[in-house]
């Protein structure tokens, strides 16, 4: 199997896979993150969802070969990383604001569909700042909830657009 | 950061730090007491390997450091009950929220509680470990009595802290009274009840009372937030691995009445890399390879002779309504329960009056049909579970709702006693009633695990997910009924065809498959439920019939439970034709409603009486909080020539354990194309005392979602021969700009002094009705048959 340099939050990680192998499986078994979840395979939930050179992109059919030489990072280096484009120390405890406002507006049901919905608001809040309610509704449609968390995923959204203005 | 974590190397030993000398046993009260009644140790479910749930310290650990560990044999099903519960233990110890800690669901700690589902966790589990704590709590008094030498009542106890009342001075911290020893204290266990087989333990220490609640009542974060939101989320079932680890895809045949004739080898023509092996065991067929990406492809290359027997499908989901009806041959060797009528005694007040004769001689007479479809689980997780099994022991990490239970299926099929099998839970996401005992993937881990001598995961693909799920029964209702010339309802008569359980698909999705695990049975009937989709009928009439049919599932799909899996369809079919009468007799719904309220019979066993104010409140509450103009159906402009009609509707449930629900829909229909929206939805709750108002409300809201996307969007679809939803496109569910605005409002009654249950169903169980009537008042159409789909609201249009 070839070997692969890829950028995963912030560091260069060495993976031995196929190069057909979706990006999802050397993130979870290869380098051990957490972050992305198995939802359906298939690109349609958002579970597995990470960030490559900033956008939302669905790890799950994204064969490593494509993302060579990109910045992925993952929710598990979402807040060292934010930590470290606004110049601070990262410690286990710093969160992004998108983090805090999920913990203050109490978002995760059973859990399982908010790291594509964290990852999701990321690369929403990059592109647009301020959204509306409308903006927000639309732009997370491609992320699904099977709990219902949706109000609060919005209400997170706006209070952590808030915070980061 | 890997999560290797193996908890195999925590047990119960590790929690004793220090030895120390046996503490004074307290047991002899409550000894004495099980002794007068009889003297045996009542049967423990699950045998004798679960920890006894009569000992305290089975159920509780205070550390050095005044942490408390409680342990369950029930486990997180996704709706919070993981807050709750540690809110219960901390007031009843009287000790702060953060310092307890909750494991569950690991048989080598937790005591067998039964299956965590069907909304048990409030209302029957937890009542185990509050009363554990409250024994606890008297201990360590007991404990402070002896070291600062005055009787227990002069102590003060708070935050895990006792001091003597009069001299402040003088305290201990529970860390330092008992910490890592062990309490030694026998309790009373009053023994499994039938339907939910959970335990209570009935030591000699009162409860709190609730007036004097500190931490109940408040709102304290979930603690297990951080851990999702940060990607350390350690019971996290997909996520958990071991070193060694293989993984395996199974390779399931086109529908489950097949048998496996012959695995060919692999359509490439030769294995791929890192396969290991295939793994065959009666009709099973998984393939293992030493990494995940190459188990999928191998599951796809494989080439597997099945011998499909006939199905006997109904010719599709079209049908399936209508079907129902027909009584569709059974399967051979089945019997078929037709025409079952309540036993008295099982459900009361039914069958009352004459209801042929009220009909017949009635001013104003109804008759309508609804249809509830089979619907999917559609966890965002799927299916998933590691197996460790070895030669004298095994251990397996799986989502299932019932650990012990998982523990005895997996004996059968991997030959070790259930002592040398431990299972412990790990949380795979909603699953809303979906990994009951043996239904999740925990068994087919374990089988594969044996076969290759090595640790296992075991993961389903989402098409497996959905076709192999377990589904909602479904159901076609008749009802009749009739107005009186007073505008009263006169008669009430409901006839519904459902599915009987079948046992030999009982057991899940595999159950089938692996041969044994189930044996042939006696069809029998899911359970009646009362008209009204509460555990008893909310309304009172003077003639009201109930006839069920139970047919035997001539589809070969397995039926099982998702949430309020009775309720919902029944109070569905109920509450619209309440609406239907109402508007018949001109009358406002709510109004309409208050007035049938039942207020002479009894009703589960207490008087009407004691619930009426309580019935009355909720309806109330939700005509306030949702502004409701009382007027009758349709609204205005419901028949006017406009695209875009707006109007609501409500529906109401009394008792779905012991939880009233009032809800109230909102809805703008697109006359043109349809389309339904719901734009704003109140839900009125009395749950009695509100554990939490802020999780409670947040699995309230969550929880009404759900619904929302079940009531619009979800039916499965099947043809002769197969399963036809695979992923999310074949079957779609609300999206972001779908969703409504929901409000809760609670009940507060300062007269009652207990939780009730339910909250992540009982407002589940009113939405679609709220949602149908909400739509006629709007456009005068009544949808009678989910999902309200564009081309149901526009045939109804049309009718």
């Amino acid at each position: 199997m070839p070997r692969f340099q890829l950028n995963v939050n912030g560091q260069t990680q060495s993976v031995t896979a196929d190069a057909d192998t979706p990006l999802m499986y050397v993130l979870r078994n290869e380098l051990n993150l957490e972050g992305p979840l198995y939802g359906c395979g298939l690109g349609q939930c958002g579970s597995c969802s990470v960030l490559v050179d900033k956008q939302d992109v669905r790890s799950c059919v994204t064969p490593i070969s494509a993302v060579v030489g990109k910045a992925i990072t993952t929710l598990d280096g979402l807040a060292a990383t934010w930590a470290r484009e606004k110049g601070q120390p990262a410690t286990p405890e710093t969160l992004h604001p998108l983090q805090r406002a999920w913990i203050d507006e109490r978002v995760p049901q059973c859990g399982y569909c908010q790291n594509g919905m964290i990852i999701g608001a990321v690369d929403l809040l990059n592109k647009n700042p301020n959204p509306t309610d409308q903006e927000i509704r639309q732009a997370m449609n491609g992320h699904l909830c099977r709990c219902g968390t949706h109000l609060r995923i919005i209400r997170a959204i706006k209070r952590a657009a808030a915070e980061m203005a | 950061m890997a999560n290797v974590k193996d908890d195999r190397t925590f047990t119960r030993r590790d929690l004793l730090k220090g030895g120390g000398a046996l503490i004074i046993t307290w047991s002899l009260p409550s000894f004495v007491r099980a002794a007068a009644q009889g003297g045996q140790a009542p049967a423990v479910p699950g045998g004798q390997w679960s920890p006894r749930p009569d000992l305290l310290d089975n159920w509780l650990r205070i550390g050095q450091d005044g942490s408390v560990t409680a342990f369950s044999g029930a486990i997180e099903t996704g709706q919070s009950k993981r807050v709750a519960w540690r809110m219960i233990i901390a007031e009843e110890l009287d000790t702060p929220f953060d310092s307890v800690t909750l494991v569950m669901g690991d048989t080598a700690t937790g005591p067998d509680q039964g299956n965590s589902g069907g909304s048990n966790g409030i209302y029957e589990q937890v009542e185990a470990l509050r009363q554990a704590s409250a024994e606890a709590r008297k201990a360590l008094l007991n404990l402070a009595a002896q070291r600062f030498g005055v009787p227990a009542p002069q102590l003060s106890v708070s935050n895990g802290v006792v001091t003597v009342t009069a001299n402040r001075a003088q305290r201990a911290t529970y860390g330092e009274l008992i910490g890592g020893r062990q309490f030694n204290v026998k309790l009373v266990v009053t023994g499994q009840r039938a339907s939910e087989m959970s335990l209570a333990t009935e030591g000699v220490a009162p409860v709190k009372d609730p007036r004097r609640y500190t931490v109940i009542g408040q709102s304290p974060m979930d603690p297990d937030h951080r851990e999702m939101v940060t990607a350390r989320y350690e019971k996290r079932m997909q996520n958990f691995r071991l070193p060694g680890m293989l993984h395996a895809r199974m390779v399931l045949p086109p529908n489950i009445n097949s048998k496996l004739v012959r695995v060919n080898g692999f359509k490439s023509g030769s294995p791929p890399p890192g396969f290991v092996k295939v793994v065959t065991r009666g009709d099973f067929v998984a393939v293992v390879a030493q990494d995940e990406w190459q188990a999928v492809k191998a599951m796809r290359d494989l080439d597997v002779t099945w011998s499909i027997k006939p199905i006997v499908f109904n010719s599709g989901h079209q049908t399936l309504k209508e079907d129902l009806k027909k009584h569709k041959p059974a399967v051979p060797d089945v019997t078929t329960v037709v025409d079952r009528r309540i036993v008295p005694g099982q459900v009361t007040d039914v069958n009352r009056g004459n209801v042929p004769a009220a009909l017949a001689s009635a001013a104003k007479r109804l008759e309508a049909e609804y249809y509830f479809p089979m619907q999917a689980h559609g966890g965002m997780g799927p299916d998933c579970a590691v197996a460790d099994v070895r030669a004298g022991e095994a251990t397996i990490w799986c989502p299932t709702s019932y650990p012990a239970g998982a523990s005895r299926i997996i004996s059968t099929l991997i030959g070790l006693p259930p002592e040398k099998i431990r299972v412990i839970w790990r949380d795979s996401g909603g699953q809303y009633g979906r990994f009951q005992t043996g239904e999740d993937a925990g068994p087919a881990a374990a089988v594969v695990s044996q076969d290759v001598g090595r640790p296992v995961r075991l993961s389903w693909m989402r098409e497996q997910d959905f076709e192999s799920d377990l589904f909602i029964y479904p159901y076609t209702f008749k009802m009749q009924g009739a107005v009186d010339a007073d505008g009263n309802v006169s008669a009430f008569a409901t006839e519904f065809w459902s599915f009987a359980i079948d046992p030999r698909t009982e057991g899940g999705p595999l159950a089938t498959i692996f041969a044994g695990v189930r044996e042939g049975g006696p069809m029998r009937p899911h359970s009646v439920i009362p008209v009204g989709g509460g555990d008893v009928n909310s309304y009172e009439f003077p003639n009201e019939s109930l006839l069920t049919h139970h047919l035997a599932p001539n589809i070969r799909v397995q039926n099982g439970g998702l949430r309020v899996p009775r309720h919902l369809p029944i109070n569905f079919a109920h509450e619209c034709f309440l609406d239907e009468l109402a508007a018949a007799a001109g009358a406002d719904p709510i109004e309409f409603r208050i007035r049938h309220i039942r207020r002479s019979i009894p009703f589960m066993g207490k008087q009407p009486m004691d619930v009426y104010d309580r019935t009355i409140a909720v309806l109330e509450k939700v005509r306030e909080a949702a502004r409701w103009q009382p007027r009758p159906a349709p609204a205005v402009g419901a028949r006017g020539g406009a695209r875009m009609r707006s109007g609501r509707g409500v529906a109401f449930v009394a008792n779905y354990k012991e939880t009233y629900c009032a809800t109230t829909a909102e809805v703008e229909v697109d006359t043109q194309t349809g389309r339904v929206r719901v734009m704003r939805m109140v839900q009125a709750v009395d749950p009695g005392i509100v554990i939490n108002k802020d999780v409670g409300r947040d699995v309230v809201e969550s929880g009404t979602l759900h619904t929302v996307s079940r009531t619009l969007h979800e039916e499965v679809q099947f043809d002769a021969t197969k399963v036809l939803i695979h992923d999310w496109a074949t079957y779609p569910i609300m999206r972001f700009t779908e969703v409504p605005e929901i409000e809760v409002v609670w009940i507060e009654d300062p007269t009652v002094h207990t939780w009730a249950g339910g909250l992540s169903e009982t407002p589940c169980t009113t939405v679609t009705a709220a949602i149908a009537n909400a739509i006629f008042d709007a456009c005068g159409a009544r949808v009678r048959d989910v999902p309200f789909t564009p081309q149901r609201v526009l045939a109804a249009l049309k009718a």
